[in-house]
């Protein structure tokens, strides 16, 4: 119970136990070495009690798990023996690479929410710049400092909050939308389809950064407005991809059969067609994350995304450019906390794929 | 095959007219209009009214549609606010620039994404394959302006200056400065120099999900029955693989090229402005901030109708490799 | 020296769920110009034993096991380097594949893929190969096979794809051809052809052929040996008449007691209990032993297997049965069962539960010319009665709208036009509530056990939501109660309650199925080739329960099925559909020995007989040509362009034939030739 992880460990389960056991460290660390820092939390602004509660969460979550982990097998199921999730999760769980990716994605999330407990500085606050400017990695800042003797290494962190919180909310609002329309535009066919479909082609000839930067000419940039556009911009995937998963499904025979049995039709959609186009749908918006958090990068690279002193990975790559011989540490470290984030969301995309296709299993 | 491609081109008609509406309909929701940007202390009032009225805003709304839509359409994009000159000018001196960086991109993307995709397939759950599964999927999740920068920075910056390679590429601009001194030999040398790093930067993220792709179609064809048959000839198996295999693996990897155009042009804008690459993203980038909206609206515009055209390329290419379409 | 002789042959697959022993110690031999069978259930092996031979098989998973041996003349073929081994293959050996469809490569022209093997060779230049090229095709019966030549596979039939495939084979001229189950994705008089082609060129060529299938009739029909696979193995082997006129194992028996026949008419099959078990569990000891009725402690051991079996002349068993007199006695009686009680359709005054006339199905379909809508004529103009109790066989090839006029009379696609009654109430205009009475009288079985249920639901979940969605049973106990019920009305157990249809085998699947149109306690069901997709053995238990169910709840039937046998087991009247029309109907006993139209009369002919010898059989009658596309069908009587007729003249392109009287009991026929001939 006081080491999670370690009834995993006995029990063969050597890396998941042992993950489980340097986070709880990890955690139970922070607060030791930072606890006047949580003190004044309790009384801080809202996202420094996120941060608290986070931390508290995940130190509960640390425990339950423990706690099953020690009961026996069957009793550990997420599902009913052997549902076709059960079977997806179990073929999931052989796949290491993707699970050593999921849990990086978890890991960030996490240390995004609890940046303001762990960060070593305020990301705004400014060095003394004669003698703190544009240094290079060392113990006290190690990934350096920038051009405004700001460190990198909080500011990476803070970063994480904003491109991940975006790219997660972004991809919601566009798997909502596009689910949403894609479903009708399946089931009603004929002239709302033809409609919708034609909607989606128009869109989707718009190179998207394009379509975004026009857009937000016209707008004050806040982070509000990129989340909005860019939810708005990236429907069209989903809405296609959404279609054609319904029309094959409804040309499955259980869907006549179900009509044959005179269920209802939004007994039909519900029960019978969502569940079953609800895989690619969690694929891609595992991959689809990725590839916003790319995208509000290069909307932030141009200085159209998040405006400063807010940190973001884009703006901090396009930070770099002026000193980049001189000082490659600005541009690199955040390129590079963006390529770790979007490749754990591609692998354990792929993963995903490869553990919900059918075609794997019958 | 003609009829095929004659349907696509009459579908394509009012997909440009959809596009045209859109960017239409953006501008007349945004906040304020175009003139409202200007406002600066030393103009007055009457003299916005009168550049409101020179400029057809005093109009009602479906009165600056038609016209919209008949200027877009006749290819009349207004006057710059910056430039004072006309738009169509402006973009028909760079368009080719911009042309030939993603065409030079694209080009290099599919061509080694198809090898390494083929040859990923071939030596499949092989060493080999593994290795440039990861390595692929790394650069597949890298933003290409990033990449840019860490190309610029070894390939340009740190061999140059710090390590003295003998060969190092230009990163920044279409030609050197002494550029109108060079003997025509040295001015094409010069120029593809400068094309290296952008295009590479831009090809090798796109290569990457395009040599996944490829994998994935390959493995699915030679799973195929007519594979199957192919083998059971005697045929060697090189020719099993490059005559009964590729031409169907390639099938799916044209309807990339649609879907992949627009990602190109995204990425333009981006590489453009890493390397002062004088294109249309940058130009389109520049108008924001400065916010000239007739050259934002039509680099818009333009961007989309060279996507709908690249899409009748992919139809074409998609009828010549595919008989079932061909003899539709 | 034999011309292919495989011993000891064992092909493994590693697979998650362990060494799947795919085939595991077989040896036969083929002589020239001989054909010899292979026959068995799917999963049996008789693919991969096909594919070893070709060394085809993918390795990995697969893997030849060290100790077989193959010899092709005097050639061990397990032995060549890969090189060498290219060269057997196409020159030596052949092999055509099951499915047409997908046989062929899609991007390249039929002339250029037969091409490719002549130029192979060497001996024939570019110009020297087409013209070679062009004259196989005309070989292997391609109309114009100059113009053929030059079109891609999408644009031919399956039966002419199947004869490309053939003719590719036969390119360089191979001494041995392997067919695997070459006619299994055909209708069956386009399976005529290919049998007949196949048999032709063995002749002319002195090929020795190996055919793989599962079609015992298949078998009987043109092979000289048989060999039975079961689990990996060889179960027997003899001659045709050795194996269908004495089986000796008892799976061949199975086999063939499973097996409906042409020539008797309800009688309750006996099938062989159980499923294939999986390849990585073979059972030990006789590997039949878990299904076999006389199984005693003997078979514990595995029985003998003949070391040198499936030479010409030799007949093998690998069973204890044999050496057993007093057991295989006993075996013999039990073989044959007695016939169960049938169905007992009503008395011909009552009015009939499904009445269908003049009933339309046309499906739009975009032209490629502009402003010329085609449409397809799926059904067109189809009427018939069912009364209660009765089942009506519905059969016909594919394409023939059979499966549209089942969905168009349960409403689950819209009819163009004609009428639909149902216990009298007119289906057509119905909506709302009555439309959710007849759901509950009416109900349907379809084909595709994978496809007709829904994967993420376990059996309880969908049987209880059609009890709770009928108000059949709204408490949570009685639901319970009644789904237990039912799956042991349709022979499932308790415990497969909470299962998920991908843990079922297809034979069980149908039986879920069988059990979701069973809740509602309907009057009527239709069924879609619900056997088509199982193997023999499994068919013979679905159609079994099919036929129980009906004598213990009267229900009716509208059976479908493109399989003649099936439907002369199950059918008191029978209507026969060509493109869209019924060309004939008449009782059973009537149709099958007294058929009239020529259509009907050529489809009999073209079954393939169990009965290898013995059984008097009328001449074949072999359709020439396709069944022509249902968008664009012939003028008049739709079957005069293949009509054998000799009648046959300019009236039957003038209008459609009526269905007329053409015999005794309501036996009527859509042919105008047959007017002033006498009905038997």
């Amino acid at each position: 119970m006081l080491l999670p992880g370690l009834p995993a460990i006995l029990g063969g389960r050597v890396a998941a136990g042992s993950a489980a056991l340097l986070l709880w460290i990890a955690l139970l660390a922070t607060a030791f070495l930072g606890w006047e820092r949580f003190l004044r939390a309790l009384s801080g602004t809202w996202d420094e009690r996120l941060a608290l509660a986070t931390w508290a969460l995940a130190i509960l979550l640390l425990a339950a798990w423990s706690r099953r982990e020690g009961r026996p097998e069957r009793a550990r199921r997420a599902w009913p023996a052997r549902t076709q999730w059960a079977l997806a999760w179990e073929a999931f769980r052989k796949n290491r690479l993707a699970v050593a990716a999921a849990a990086v994605v978890v890991l960030a999330y996490l240390l995004a929410l609890l940046t303001p407990l762990l960060a070593p500085f305020d990301p705004a606050l400014q060095g003394e710049l004669t003698t703190e400017r544009l240094l290079p990695p060392s113990s006290r800042h190690p990934l350096g400092t920038d051009q405004f003797a700001r460190d990198v290494l909080s500011r990476v962190l803070y970063g994480a909050r904003i491109s991940m919180t975006i790219g997660f909310v972004a991809m919601s609002i566009s798997m909502t939308i596009g689910t949403l329309l894609g479903a009708v535009s399946g089931f009603a066919g004929g002239r709302v389809d033809t409609v919708i479909m034609r909607v989606v082609d128009m869109v989707l000839s718009f190179p998207r950064l394009v379509l975004l930067i026009a857009i937000i000419a016209f707008f004050e940039p806040s982070i509000f407005l990129i989340v909005a556009v860019l939810g708005l911009t990236q429907w069209p995937h989903p809405t296609r991809l959404v279609r054609g998963e319904v029309l094959s499904i409804r040309e499955r025979e259980f869907i006549q059969a179900g009509r044959a049995l005179g269920l209802s039709g939004a007994r039909m959609v519900l029960r019978h067609v969502v569940p079953n186009a609800l895989a690619p749908v969690i694929v891609a918006a595992t991959l689809g994350i990725g590839d916003t958090i790319v995208l509000e990068a290069g909307l932030s690279f141009l200085g159209l995304g998040v405006q400063p002193p807010t940190p973001s990975w884009g703006t901090m790559v396009a930070d770099g450019r002026d000193n980049l011989f001189g000082a490659w540490w600005i541009s690199t470290f955040p390129g590079l906390a963006i390529v770790l984030v979007v490749l754990s969301f591609n692998i354990a995309g792929d993963g995903l794929r490869d553990a919900l296709d059918p075609r794997s299993r019958r | 095959m003609t009829v095929f491609l004659l349907r696509r081109l009459v579908q394509a008609v009012p997909i440009v007219l959809g596009i045209a509406t859109l960017v239409f309909f953006l501008l007349a929701l945004a906040p304020g209009d175009a003139v409202s940007f200007l406002v600066s202390p030393n103009i007055t009032p009457e003299a916005l009214e009168q550049i409101r009225r020179n400029m057809g805003l005093d109009q009602p709304v479906h009165i600056r549609y038609l016209r919209w839509m008949g200027s877009m359409l006749t290819g009349d994009f207004g006057i710059s606010l910056t430039r004072n000159e006309p738009v169509r000018d402006i973009i028909l001196a760079i368009l080719p620039n911009t042309l030939t960086l993603s065409l030079s991109a694209i080009l290099l993307a599919f061509a080694g994404g198809i090898l390494i995709g083929v040859f990923q397939a071939v030596r499949h759950n092989r060493l080999a394959d593994s290795a440039l599964s990861v390595i692929g999927l790394f650069f597949y999740s890298m933003p290409s302006f990033w990449l840019a920068l860490m190309l610029i920075l070894v390939f340009s910056l740190g061999a140059r200056n710090l390590w003295e390679w003998p060969i190092w590429f230009p990163a920044s601009g279409m030609t050197s400065v002494d550029y109108p001194f060079m003997s025509p030999g040295e001015q094409i040398r010069d120029r593809l120099a400068h094309l290296v790093l952008p295009s590479l930067s831009l090809a090798l993220v796109l290569a990457a999900g395009i040599a996944r792709y490829m994998r994935a179609s390959m493995l699915e064809v030679i799973r195929q029955d007519y594979v199957r048959t192919a083998r059971s000839k005697g045929l060697s198996e090189f020719r099993v693989i490059a005559r009964h295999a590729l031409p169907n693996g390639l099938i799916p990897i044209v309807t990339l090229l649609g879907l992949y155009l627009p990602t190109f042009f995204s990425g333009a804008v981006l590489i453009e402005t890493v390397f002062a690459w004088p294109g249309m993203g940058r130009l389109v980038v520049d108008a924001i901030f400065q916010r000239d909206y007739p050259v934002v609206m039509a680099g818009t515009f333009i961007f989309a109708v060279l996507v709908v055209i690249g899409n009748l390329v992919a139809d074409a290419l998609y009828a010549i490799v595919d008989p079932r379409i061909r003899y539709e | 020296m034999p011309l292919l002789e495989v011993t000891a042959l064992r092909t493994h697959f590693d697979t998650d769920g362990g060494t799947a022993r795919a085939v595991d110690g077989v040896s036969f031999s083929v002589e020239e110009g001989e054909t010899v069978g292979i026959v068995g259930e799917s999963g049996c092996g008789k693919t991969v034993t096909a594919l070893s031979i070709m060394r085809l098989v993918p390795e990995p998973p697969g893997r030849i096991l060290p100790g077989a041996s193959i010899r092709l003349r005097d050639r061990e073929l397990l032995e060549l380097p890969d090189r060498a081994m290219r060269e057997v293959r196409g020159r030596e050996v052949a092999m055509v594949f099951q499915e047409p469809m997908t046989s062929l490569n899609p991007v390249l022209t039929v002339g250029d893929q037969i091409r490719e093997a002549l130029v192979l060779d060497g001996r024939l230049d570019g110009r020297r190969a087409r013209r070679a090229a062009v004259r196989l095709l005309g070989e292997v019966g391609i109309p114009d096979p100059g113009t053929r030549y030059a079109e891609y596979p999408h644009q031919l039939s399956g039966g002419m794809r199947q004869r490309i495939m053939i003719a590719i084979a036969l390119a360089l001229e191979p001494g041995l051809l392997i067919a695997d189950e070459p006619t299994t994705a055909l209708d069956v008089t386009i399976q005529a052809q290919i049998l007949d082609l196949i048999a032709k060129l063995r002749e002319r060529r002195r090929m020795g052929v190996l055919l793989i299938t599962h079609d015992l009739g298949v078998v009987a029909e043109v092979a000289d040996r048989v060999l039975v696979m079961y689990a990996g193995q060889i179960v027997e082997s003899g001659t045709v008449r050795e194996i269908f006129l004495s089986p000796r194992h008892p799976y061949t028996r199975g086999l063939l007691a499973s097996l409906p026949r042409l020539s008797v008419t309800r009688k309750r099959l006996s099938p062989i209990p159980g499923y294939v078990p999986d390849a990585a569990a073979w059972p030990d000891g006789c590997r039949f032993r878990p299904r076999c009725p006389h199984a005693w402690e003997k078979c514990g051991e595995p029985p003998p297997a003949s070391p040198s079996g499936g030479r010409p002349g030799e007949r093998t068993v690998r069973c204890w049965l044999p050496d057993e007199p007093e057991r295989r006695g006993a075996a013999a009686r039990v073989a044959t069962a007695a016939p169960a009680p049938g169905g007992k359709p009503a008395e011909a005054e009552e009015p009939p539960l499904l009445r269908v006339r003049g009933l339309r199905k046309y499906f739009p379909v975009r032209s490629q010319r502009r402003g010329n809508r085609a449409v397809v004529r799926a059904v067109d103009g189809v009427s018939f009665e069912i009364r209660r109790g009765e089942t009506l066989g519905l059969v016909g090839e594919s394409g023939c709208g059979k499966s549209t006029a089942a969905r168009a009379i349960l409403r689950l696609i819209e009819p163009t036009e004609g009428a639909i009654s149902f216990g009298g109430d007119d289906v057509r205009s119905m909506n709302g509530d009555a439309l959710r009475r007849l759901r509950r009288q009416a109900q349907i079985i379809f084909q595709d056990p994978f496809g007709s249920l829904n994967p993420r639901m376990t059996v309880e979940d969908m049987l209880g939501e059609i009890l709770k969605v009928h108000g059949l049973a709204t408490e949570r106990n009685t639901r319970r109660r009644r789904i237990l019920e039912l799956l042991d009305i349709v022979g499932l157990l308790p415990g497969h309650a909470d299962r998920y249809p991908h843990e079922f085998s297809g034979g069980q699947r149908q039986r879920i199925g069988i059990a979701r149109a069973l809740s509602v306690e309907p009057e009527l069901i239709i069924c879609d080739e619900p056997v088509s997709a199982l193997d023999v053995s499994v068919q013979a238990q679905v159609l079994n329960l099919l036929r129980d169910l009906q004598g213990e709840l009267g229900l009716t039937y509208l059976f479908i099925s493109h399989d003649l046998a099936v439907i002369r087991h199950v059918s008191d009247r029978v209507a026969v559909m060509y493109l869209g029309r019924i060309v004939e109907t008449a009782s059973v006993t009537r149709l099958y020995r007294h058929a009239r139209h020529p259509y009907t009369r050529s489809l009999l002919s073209a079954i393939p007989r169990t009965e290898p010898q013995g059984a008097a059989r009328a001449e074949r009658i072999l359709l020439e040509g396709d069944i022509p596309s249902p968008a664009a069908p012939p003028p008049g009587c739709h079957f005069h362009p293949r009509c054998w007729h000799p009648g046959r003249d300019q009236a039957c392109t003038a209008g459609i034939p009526p269905l007329e009287p053409a015999g005794r009991r309501g036996h009527r026929a859509a042919c105008i030739k047959l007017r002033g001939e006498s009905g038997a």
